[in-house]
């Protein structure tokens, strides 16, 4: 299988191809296909389908993307991320369903050679690569705080960068500065779209980001060369459109008011809400809250127990304090606290049946007595319900006292 | 409608048996020990009511989680704007089915059942458990669509607020015109005759309206499925609480109608109450109809004549409606006014049961919990009553609300009222408004 590898190397062939040729199985394609339809569950073209056979034919004839992927200011937690994924794990992912031609975290070579294989990467596909870009630009003192093979990073962008196809952001570093661009900023931190301008930018923001989100914009690019429809802030709206707050699995325990107040309290143990511990949820537009990293549930900062921090948003993460309470802008903040409703068994307190005996005796006799004084005064001619003296005949209306008179 | 001759009483309590048109009270003292009792009673109710508002539910409410309506929901809410509908079943025989001679005893529906719907929504605005979020409802793009409870939340506030308040505007406006200067006078007088003309028009929000919430508080019990005991939970449950509504409406206004006549010593109109405990009895035999073919229909019959406690309830329960819609058929006993006074309130309680029992009574979750309300909590309920009942006290004796001869009151000004005889009949027109009072108003 390696020869058939190093041989097929050479030449892009489509997915499928590239399938057989390795021996992997049309059911682990189709379960690959499913993943994908649930990671990427709408919004993104490649996997709008009915059902995975749909997404597999249109996949299958993907001519595998030539990705270039470029470290500057960061932690690579990103790639760390990207290397968790399971559906398909991270071999298949680099080998059969993209073409990584270049990363520095996972290459074997160094030095001169992972400079020429970078060169030759990006002579061959020129003009039809997608660049991954991880990391923040530095920009003070014409950028050198961050050089790759003696150029700066900001001149490695533009060069190579210019002869991308599309550009994707990926983390909160690429995508606004992100971390290194966190008071005071001694670097002059920027994201790509600072300084890359004219191009096609996708940023995936997040610390770090689902690695699903990638593959899904890679793969649609790969398909038929489009990028995923996009907020304003380049982010694809199939991963970025819900707010954490609104599918957050902690939200009824905010309805509730059922707060974390300290770290390890019986709130904290039980699972409530994080909102007072500062947790950016409510401020924070991505789809953690219902795709959670790794294919294991809960596996995402809230459903460990620790408060959002907003990684996706430029305007909160590493901008406002960590354990700052957010200001609720589309819902009113419940009350820092509730009495307990939770009762197991009613009570009946004498008092209020007392106080039900009163007024319903009270008004039983208020009303025997106005019923009683209607006949009382039924002789009376002038009490209310008699015949009065001074009204004509022939009417069917006139009122009949009573015969008991 | 008979014209009874103008008579040189000024004070408006001449014994006279055709009512005409509104007159206020305009003798004997407003404060009363009794409505002092009630203020008092209010006040506490609407105090506990702020508490609770910066406190929690917990400590006023004996709700829990399986019992979630709490008496202010169940009794203030559902059970008193069926006494409260009696200006949608007054107002449709009168302008819809054109019984003129109701037209009369409109306004005292309409106060009746603005206060109704007033301290029903005063009730439900303090047990509304997330209220910061209230001001929503005013927002349409934030509605959800698919909760059953938004019709309600949008409809009743919109037909207290808009329609009811626009049917009793005539009252406000007429004591502007009496009591206010030349200038407001000369105003009214111009601006009356649009309003005449858009008034039936507008009206028509305020029998569609109460129409469609009255049978969606009936709706709303569908939600509870099988919680509610079968011989309640039923698909008609919307038709017939609207049924209970009207009869309900219909009653309370003869029993208030009366009650009132007899506390201010007015005279009674037998052919209006007559008229009306008909449409009481014709209502209450729909609803009794209605009720036993969907018994049949659901093959609940034998459950009902189980002797069961839910049955014995039902029993109980259908007899408080049936017995006054068999006694009214009878005209002796729908011109005794003892009679009259005791079937309407016996109608009244049995279409209250009616709305009562499914939400609380009958509704019986899984779970061995029981709801009774405590004492705080029938507080707050009492004093909202008792706040309605002091309004009404106080719009009897300000506005021209309660029924009464024509002559009694000065008709310069009615620009509101139905056409009848006696407006547009030559009683001598008093050049300036001389209104005839004992006590300053």
């Amino acid at each position: 299988m390696l020869n058939s590898l190093v041989a097929s190397a050479k030449t892009l062939e489509s997915i499928d191809e590239r399938l057989l040729r390795c021996g992997i199985s049309r059911r682990s394609f189709l379960v690959f296909c499913s993943t994908l339809m649930i990671a990427a569950p709408y919004g993104l073209a490649i996997t709008d389908k009915m059902r995975p056979e749909d997404v597999a034919a249109g996949l299958g004839r993907v001519v595998r993307p030539s990705i270039i992927w470029l470290h500057f200011q960061d932690c690579t937690g990103c790639t760390e991320s990207l290397l968790q994924t399971s559906h398909p794990d991270f071999g298949d992912l680099i080998l059969n369903v993209i073409s990584l031609e270049y990363h520095e975290t996972l290459m074997a070579g160094s030095g001169l050679q992972a400079r020429q294989a970078l060169d030759e990467a990006v002579q061959k596909h020129a003009g039809n690569f997608v660049l991954v870009v991880e990391g923040s630009i530095p920009r003070k003192d014409q950028g050198i705080y961050m050089k790759l093979a003696g150029r700066p990073a900001l001149e490695v962008l533009a060069d190579i960068g210019g002869k991308a196809a599309a550009v994707v952001a990926i983390g909160s570093c690429a995508s606004w500065g992100g971390i290194p661009s966190a008071d005071p900023d001694p670097t002059e931190a920027v994201g790509v779209a600072d300084v890359l301008t004219g191009k096609a930018i996708v940023n995936i923001p997040g610390c770090p980001p689902n690695p699903y989100t990638l593959l899904g914009v890679l793969l649609q690019y790969a398909a038929d060369k489009t990028l995923p429809e996009m907020d304003d802030q380049h982010r694809p709206k199939f991963a970025f459109d819900r707010d954490i707050h609104e599918h957050c699995p902690r939200r009824a325990h905010f309805d509730a008011g059922n707060f974390v107040k300290q770290y390890g309290d019986e709130g904290h143990r039980e699972g409530w809400c994080l909102y007072e511990m500062g947790c950016k949820g409510p401020d924070t537009h991505a789809g953690c809250s219902t795709r959670h990293f790794n294919e294991i549930p809960d596996v995402w900062p809230i459903g460990i127990g620790a408060p959002c921090i907003g990684c996706t948003e430029k305007s909160v993460a590493f901008k406002v304090p960590m354990f700052e309470v957010v200001k609720l802008h589309t819902i009113a903040a419940p009350p820092t606290s509730y009495a307990p409703i939770t009762t197991t068994r009613g009570t009946i307190s004498p008092l209020a049946t007392g106080l039900v005996g009163i007024g319903v005796g009270a008004l039983a006799g208020a009303g025997y007595v106005a019923s009683r004084k209607f006949s009382k005064v039924e002789d009376d001619e002038s009490a209310p319900g008699s015949e009065p003296p001074t009204s004509g005949s022939g009417s069917d209306s006139d009122t009949k006292p009573g015969a008991s008179a | 409608m008979k014209i009874t001759e103008p008579t040189d009483d000024k004070r408006g309590t001449i014994l006279i048996n055709h009512w005409q048109c509104g007159v206020p009270v305009t003798h004997g003292p407003v404060l009363t020990p009794f409505l002092l009792m009630l203020s008092g009673l209010a006040a506490v109710g609407v105090g506990l009511a702020v508490l609770r508002f910066f406190s929690p539910l917990g400590p006023f409410s004996a709700m829990n989680d399986v019992y979630a309506w709490g008496i202010w929901k169940t009794f203030n809410v559902m059970t008193l704007t069926a006494l409260g509908s009696g200006p949608l079943a007054l107002g449709m025989a009168a302008w819809v089915f054109n019984r003129q001679k109701l037209h009369v005893v409109m306004r005292t529906a309409l106060v009746s059942g603005f206060l109704f719907y007033a301290t029903g929504l005063i009730a439900l605005g303090f047990d509304v458990g997330r209220p910061w979020n209230f001001y929503s409802a005013l927002m349409p793009w934030r509605w959800n669509s698919e909760s059953a409870m938004l019709e309600i939340s949008i409809c009743m506030p919109l037909y207290c607020s808009v329609f009811l308040s626009f049917e009793i505007l005539p009252l406000i406006l007429e004591r502007v015109y009496y009591t206010g200067g030349e200038q407001s006078r000369v105003l009214l007088s111009r601006i009356a005759p649009i309003i005449r003309k858009a008034y039936p028009f507008v009206i028509i929000g305020a029998y569609v309206i109460p129409l469609m919430h009255q049978s969606s508080l009936g709706g709303l019990l569908l939600l509870a499925g099988t919680k509610i005991n079968p011989l309640w939970q039923s698909p008609v449950m919307p038709l017939l609480y609207l049924i209970a509504a009207v009869f309900c409406g219909l009653g309370f206004t003869i029993f208030l109608l009366m009650i009132v006549c007899l506390r201010y010593a007015r005279t009674l109109d037998a052919a209006i109450l007559a008229e009306l405990a008909n449409l009481l009895s014709g209502a209450c035999f729909v609803f009794i109809t209605v009720r036993i073919i969907d018994l049949i229909w659901r093959q609940q019959l034998r459950a009902a004549f189980a002797f069961d406690k839910m049955s014995l309830l039902f029993l109980f329960e259908s007899a408080m409606i049936l017995g006054p819609a068999v006694a009214l058929r009878f005209r002796r006993i729908r011109e005794t006014p003892r009679a009259l006074l005791n079937m309407s309130a016996v109608a009244c309680l049995g279409g209250m049961l009616y709305r009562f029992i499914p939400t609380s009574i009958a509704y019986m979750p899984l779970r061995s919990t029981t709801y009774f309300p405590s004492a705080p909590e029938l507080v707050m309920a009492a004093g909202y009553i008792a706040l309605g009942s002091v309004a009404f006290v106080l719009a009897v004796n300000y506005f021209a609300v309660l029924p009464c001869e024509a002559s009694t009151w000065d008709h310069t000004f009615r620009p509101f009222g139905w056409p009848t005889k006696a407006a547009t009949s030559p009683i001598v027109m008093p050049t300036s408004p001389t209104v005839v009072q004992e006590r300053a108003i």
